[in-house]
């Protein structure tokens, strides 16, 4: 239709650009595969219907509850609602910054694209412009297939109060206010994306997304267990008229939603005005930052020599590894295990995913010790002690589950023909776990405390506690361990993701929590601190011994059996 | 030691316009040299071998060609106009070949063609009977809709090579295009080129196969430490040197190490 009025050359471009949007929107789906041999279709629509999931199931349960109001003032409806609402929106913006950080990589064309496309005569300005539309139709796919469902539950209960507001204007507003500041959140990521190439250069660029996949799950972690709460400070905020307030991202687009649905609040027409405006003004700059230095960026890409991520890290790490006592094929594969956890995204995607987590269930225990008035700075108190138990536990599991996902199947020819013994690899996996997650993050909570001002002695003592439980802990996840970390091909069978989660809530509990307790009351005394540690020690090694015994007559694993294969969400309670 | 082109002193002075011309060409890459003044041409019908050994500046030579990397100094002409002046028309002429097979893993050999057709504005109908073509030609039918990923590094050449050629281009640029393909392949991709300069096309062919090379390529230029050292016919080459094939030649000529005791020195290095 468009191209049917465009002049020749201008045309021919469109046609350009049309190919490479279908090719970008397949691009972008690529780079946020774990497994670089799954279906992107099928990926996306399952991730599609895991986002969109909590948002229907909270309107549809929100259905009921509305049904009930009937006979409520408009005034406190009005606030219920707003606090609703405010959910969607903060939900629709951290999936879209979830998304932003999947894709990352591919948000603007690298040098794997200008390898492929830059020998063909296509301006970079079309290549940008259409991974530009193809991410933000990505977006836009990803937010409506959020806001739909919950639009039409809002609006079915729309009736049961007239505060409520009107069946088709709850749809419409519904979706205009979730869907745009979806847009909005997405744009401004899509912005920083380009000005950060701009300025520090594609590989800076790219290395934000670890951080930017740690803060997104740890706010979508948070959404749900602690962001209830300052929900209607912000609705109150909204509703007092507080302009400096509408400076919050999701704020303008809440004051658009409910001046839509027809809410008397001071100044929202204020705030609704600057929902479209900030949403115009984001795509306004990321287009020109996109276009204009488009054919630097491919120039740029292909000059620059390919970059070793992590190389001063993987360094550190290496000269670590050398350090631990253990054979040379234990030294071998912890090299290679931290080294590909390093450089490879997709495994550093599913650790940062777990460690997220960690960050938000963490944050929780210590929040939750503020509001029940036992959080203590100066001392050790249980909800503070949890926060790095929690952490390894996350991590740990986290790191676990990506040793499973193999980087590269055809390359473990290496380990195949080499065969280490299943205890040797075992070992690896083990001091891979403390290379990456348990010396780390013990060192961490050391540097804590210091700041903290804790007593030297405490500081030690803790060191060594939460050293000790994260090597019991260790052995624990690796109790059936048969593969070198990163080269076992998955079976394609699927398990229930369900069931192994409710299996690690109570150690979760026994490991972090109840162990916190535990740990509070060892430092009291130097004997019973003594006492916490051998006990930890002799779990550790029992753990340990245990795992060495049930693999002395077994071969390291290249093809996963079906119980250990790869956790695959499947949702159905058919099989 | 410069073997000065005797196959292209007389040309140069012919008016010939029609043929790719690299022009004392540099590129660097943060300070450090990796082509210096590079001076070369290729006329249509002629397939010109580019040799050297690794590291020596013929994939960044064949990549400033097709226009995916800019000269730090110096011109490269087809038909007398600079490529960077008009790039993208430059481009709509050129097939390539790279030297990694890099190709969307994700797609399929028929969707991957069609994105390249129709990226160079090829009408759709006589795309698709080209891609037919080639795949059947290739015994790549039956692999048509398998992802790329699923191909063997000989099949992804093979697509490359279908790629390179699905819009008729009047230069080609080979880089290692043997590399992975079986004999048969080899074969026929030698007489797919020999086929291809007999009709006029203008070629120019890196390798390290310098068998190939001596059967194909009228001319050489063989490049080291990212200069040329010889540019001539590969008879005179032989002439030259007083040596009886291409590769003895090549060894004289850009092969500084003694080669079979670096072979003894690699073999002994484990057993000791």
């Amino acid at each position: 239709m468009i191209r049917r009025h465009l002049p020749a050359p201008l045309g021919d471009e469109f046609d350009q650009f049309h190919l490479l949007c279908r090719g970008s929107v397949r691009r972008l789906l690529s780079a946020a595969l774990l497994a670089r041999d799954t279906d992107a279709a099928l990926v996306a629509t399952w991730a599609l219907v895991l986002v969109a999931t909590p948002a229907a199931m909270y309107a549809f349960h929100q259905l009921i509850d509305y049904s009930a109001l009937g006979f409520q003032k408009a005034s406190i409806v009005e606030h219920a609602i707003q606090v609703d609402r405010m959910f969607f929106l903060l939900y629709g913006m951290v999936v879209a910054a979830l998304l932003a950080a999947a894709t990352w990589e591919a948000l603007l064309p690298d040098r794997a694209d200008q390898e492929i496309v830059g020998s063909l005569p296509v301006r970079p300005r079309t290549v940008a412009a259409a991974r530009l539309v193809a991410s933000l139709w990505l977006a836009a796919i990803a937010s409506a297939a959020i806001s739909v469902p919950a639009a039409v539950f809002l609006a079915v209960a729309a009736p049961s109060h007239p505060a409520l507001g009107y069946f088709p204007v709850v749809l419409v507003a519904h979706l205009i206010a979730t869907m745009g500041a979806s847009l909005f959140t997405f744009t401004l990521l899509l912005m920083a994306r380009a000005v950060l190439a701009l300025c520090f250069g594609a590989h800076a660029s790219e290395r934000l997304a670890t951080a930017l996949q740690v803060l997104t799950i740890a706010a979508l972690a948070e959404l749900f267990f602690f962001i209830p709460g300052v929900i209607p400070v912000l609705v109150d905020r909204l509703a007092a008229g507080d302009r400096f307030a509408l400076l919050m991202p999701s704020m303008p687009y809440a004051a658009l939603y409910s001046w839509m649905v027809g809410v008397s609040y001071p100044s929202l027409g204020f705030g609704a005005a600057m929902a479209p405006l900030a949403l115009l003004l984001a795509l306004t700059i990321t287009i020109p930052l996109y276009l204009c230095p488009a054919r630097r960026f491919a120039w740029r890409s292909l000059e620059m020599q390919p970059h070793q991520h992590a190389a001063v890290v993987s360094n550190v790490a290496r000269l670590a590894v050398v350090a631990l006592p253990a054979s040379s094929a234990v030294r071998a594969v912890t090299t290679f295990t931290v080294t590909t956890l390093l450089r490879s995204r997709r495994h550093r995607l599913v650790v940062t995913a777990y460690f997220g987590l960690g960050l938000a269930v963490g944050t929780l225990s210590v929040l939750a010790g503020g509001m029940r008035g036992t959080l203590a700075f100066d001392r050790p108190e249980t909800s503070l002690l949890a926060l790095p138990l929690v952490i390894i536990f996350f991590l740990t599991l986290g790191l676990r589950t990506a040793f499973a996902i193999p980087s590269d199947v055809e390359a473990n020819w290496v380990f195949r023909l080499s065969q280490p013994l299943v205890g040797s690899t075992g070992d690896a996996a083990a001091m891979s776990l403390l290379v990456l997650c348990v010396v780390p993050v013990t060192g961490l909570v050391v540097g804590s405390v210091l700041l903290l001002q804790w007593p030297t002695h405490d500081v030690l003592v803790l060191a060594v506690f939460d050293l000790a439980c994260g090597c019991a802990l260790t052995e624990w996840v690796l109790r059936d361990w048969r593969a070198v970390p990163f080269t076992c091909a998955p079976s394609g069978d699927v398990e229930s993701l369900k069931s192994r989660w409710l299996g690690r809530i109570v150690p979760l509990l026994l490991f972090a929590f109840v162990n916190a307790a535990v740990q509070k009351a060892a430092l009291r005394s130097d004997r019973a601190a003594a006492a916490y540690v051998v006990l930890a020690v002799i779990v550790w090694s029992a753990a340990r011994a245990q795992r060495r015994w049930a693999s002395r007559t077994l071969s390291v694993q290249f093809e996963a059996s079906p119980s250990d294969s790869l956790s695959t969400l499947d949702l159905s309670e058919a099989r | 030691m410069l073997l000065a082109a005797s196959s292209y002193d007389g040309r140069r002075d012919s008016g010939l316009t029609d043929m790719l011309t690299v022009d004392g060409v540099w590129k660097t890459f943060r300070g450090v040299a990796a082509v210096r003044a590079l001076t070369l041409q290729a006329e249509p019908g002629n397939v010109v071998g580019l040799l050297g050994p690794n590291g020596s500046g013929k994939s960044t030579t064949v990549r400033m060609i097709v226009g995916l990397l800019r000269p730090t100094r110096g011109c490269i002409r087809w038909r007398g106009t600079d490529i960077h002046q008009q790039l993208l028309a430059y481009q709509k002429i050129v097939g390539y070949i790279p030297e990694e097979p890099r190709l969307y893993a994700y797609l399929s050999a028929v969707e991957y063609l069609e994105l390249v057709g129709g990226l160079r504005g090829i009408p759709r109908e006589t795309l698709a009977r080209r891609i037919d073509r080639y795949l059947e030609l290739f015994g790549l039918d039956t692999d048509r809709h398998a992802p790329l990923s699923a191909f063997s590094k000989g099949m992804r050449q093979k697509v490359l090579v279908a790629a390179a050629l699905i819009h008729d281009p009047e230069l080609i640029v080979l880089d290692e295009p043997d590399s992975g393909l079986d004999v048969a392949a080899t074969l026929a991709l030698r007489s797919l080129i020999a086929t291809l300069a007999e009709r006029g096309r203008t070629i120019l062919y890196s390798s390290h196969v310098l068998d190939a090379v001596e059967r194909v390529c009228r001319d050489v230029i063989i490049l080291r430490h990212g200069s040329a050292i010889a540019s001539t016919s590969v008879t005179r080459l032989r002439e030259l040197t007083e040596t009886a094939t291409l590769e003895e030649a090549f060894t004289t000529v850009a092969v500084d190490e003694d080669v079979a005791a670096l072979g003894r020195e690699l073999a002994d290095v484990s057993s000791r």
